[in-house]
């Protein structure tokens, strides 16, 4: 079971993108989503980069 | 006969369908990319009638922004493509976007009144990154030519970029008349601030208006008024 869920884990990081991206506005990083081929505000924000990054599991910060 | 097995044949399908579906991004940064090397080489490799020029010791580099975000139209909240400058008419709850377009025109400096040559060309890139393109207009090469009755571009010269590794070079020149006429309130020389691109003309026989020249509103096309204004942005020195 361990290693199918392991498996499965690795197919999902080869076919798909990652979904949520952590974007710099005004001074708070808003999280926002993958919609219809572009990214859509979720409405949560944290207050630092390493904050969001680590609620989201995404690598990087953007600034607007 | 052919064997294959099941999960060879899932994971086939898989790999095909996410390649045709997803996006092609390239390495691309207009600093890296467009830089002193790759101007001269459009420059020495030219065989535009009009841009004679081939000494050309400076560029300066015009920008104008586009941006693919969200927008109220007709009761939905749907994609748009608008100025940079007209930001605040997005959705402020939802401040994402899709692809972003710069605008580049490259204005080479000229010696010996010679005229001053152009290159003209936009990069379209994903929302918010700047290292990665996912497409490219055609490049025009030409002249920019100040008349009494109006400035404008004269392009003689069309081509598109192809990558070696990790630079760019151009392909095989096409010659192609294209006018690209200027505002005349804005600027109209090689040191002018901002230019602001009007109309585009099309000289060649085309489909819509068969042997006559076509004339295409950039105003009327992207629903503005004062769409298109390339703002000075950075010289780039090609000779020192």
């Amino acid at each position: 079971m361990r290693k199918l869920r392991k498996k499965r884990a690795k197919r999902d990081k080869l076919f798909f993108l990652s979904t949520l991206r952590c974007v710099e506005i005004d001074g708070e990083f808003c999280v926002f989503e993958r919609k219809d081929g572009g990214w859509s505000e979720t409405g949560i924000t944290y207050t630092t980069c390493e904050e969001c990054r680590r609620q989201t599991g995404t690598d990087r910060c953007y600034s607007l | 006969m052919l064997k294959l097995n099941s999960s060879k044949l899932i994971i086939f399908v898989l790999v095909a369908l996410s390649y045709s579906c997803t996006v092609r991004k390239h390495p691309f940064n207009f600093n890296r990319n467009i830089d002193h090397t790759f101007l001269q080489s459009v420059i020495s490799g030219s065989k535009s009638i009009l841009a004679t020029e081939k000494n050309a010791t400076s560029a300066r580099v015009y920008k104008a922004g586009f941006l693919q975000g969200w927008m109220e139209q007709n009761h939905f909240v749907d994609w748009a493509v608008l100025s940079k400058q007209r930001k605040n008419e997005f959705t402020s709850y939802n401040r994402g976007g899709k692809s972003e377009y710069d605008v580049y025109l490259i204005l080479f400096d000229a010696k010996n009144g010679n005229k001053n040559s152009f290159l003209f060309f936009t990069v379209q890139r994903p929302w918010l990154e700047t290292d990665a393109a996912t497409g490219f207009s055609p490049f025009y090469y030409g002249i920019l030519e100040s008349r009494a009755s109006g400035p404008y571009l004269l392009a003689d010269e069309t081509f598109s970029i192809t990558a070696k590794g990790t630079t760019y070079a151009p392909t095989i020149r096409k010659s192609n008349k294209l006018y690209f006429l200027l505002d005349k309130q804005y600027g109209a020389s090689f040191k002018s601030d901002s230019l602001r691109i009007e109309k585009v003309v099309l000289t060649q026989d085309n489909q819509l208006s068969d042997n006559k020249a076509l004339v295409i509103s950039v105003d009327d096309v992207l629903g503005d008024k004062v769409s298109l204004i390339m703002r000075y942005e950075d010289t780039i020195i090609l000779k020192p």
